[in-house]
């Protein structure tokens, strides 16, 4: 018999579906338990949400020319993907 | 009923980042309790292994169904007192506790499970309990398939014995 468990590899490829509130409670569940004892994951889990809270004050008009050049470029070759 | 609750240092609950209020104030759900996802969560003590944190408090929950082993959710609780037997010192004895136990009849991956159980538990600051006796409980597993939740039961067991929370919280005195 395995134990049930998330990697963190794992970890990293749910966490939007955890942040967003779109995971089944028993996966949920292992995600929480990965994060009770995985420090790293905790920190990884941190950076998403402040990265989700400061990239969701970011207007337009805030970004300079090349910073968004540089961002639509990545967006489209991840696209091309 | 009364139940226990791992929190952050300063009340603060370790997923949703909530600040429960002070003792004797309850802290209420807005939603319908859903496990993981809404509702007051809290702990019968042969749940305590898998979730331990800085803080340990006794806390009252009101309209609680146990949705996953161990685990109670909540339309509203609040905290009752702080499990002060829970520091620094008891967190050390209970991860060299967890290492020992799987340490003396482990061989092959369990035992290697068991040194990094062992050397992690040697290297401990207060805040890694947690990963040692997930170590260990891989240790047993290793050694006997249904290993890894038996073991988290006897660490439970030690942990609520060690801190004087049998008969609080689920598990018969």
């Amino acid at each position: 018999m395995s134990v049930p468990e998330l990697t963190c590899k794992e970890l990293v490829e749910v966490v939007t579906d955890y942040l967003e509130g779109r995971m089944p409670a028993e996966q949920r569940l292992l995600f929480e338990e990965h994060l009770a004892f995985c420090d790293w994951c905790q920190s990884y889990l941190e950076q998403m949400q402040a990265t989700i809270r400061l990239t969701g004050t970011l207007r337009e008009d805030d970004l300079t020319p090349e910073a968004r050049d540089g961002l639509l470029g990545v967006f489209r070759d991840w696209r091309r993907r | 009923m009364e139940a226990l609750k791992f929190l952050r240092p300063g009340r603060v609950a370790p997923f949703t980042g909530v600040t429960w209020p002070p003792p004797g104030q309850w802290l209420v759900s807005a939603a319908p309790a859903e496990l993981c996802r809404a509702g007051v969560h809290a702990l019968l003590a042969d749940g305590l292994a898998t979730w331990t944190t800085e803080e340990l408090w006794r806390v009252e929950l009101d309209g609680a169904r146990e949705l996953a082993p161990g685990i109670l959710v909540a339309s509203r609780g609040r905290l009752l007192g702080r499990v002060e037997a829970w520091n620094d010192q008891t967190a050390r004895e209970f991860a060299r506790a967890c290492a020992a136990h799987v340490r003396d009849h482990a061989s092959g991956r369990a035992a290697e499970y068991a040194a990094d159980a062992a050397a992690a538990a040697a290297a401990l600051a207060g805040d890694s309990t947690a990963r040692v006796g997930y170590i260990a409980a891989h240790a047993a597993e290793a050694m006997t398939p249904g290993g890894f939740a038996a073991e988290r039961r006897w660490q439970s067991r030690w942990l609520a014995d060690r801190l004087g929370v049998l008969g609080k919280s689920g598990l018969p005195s």
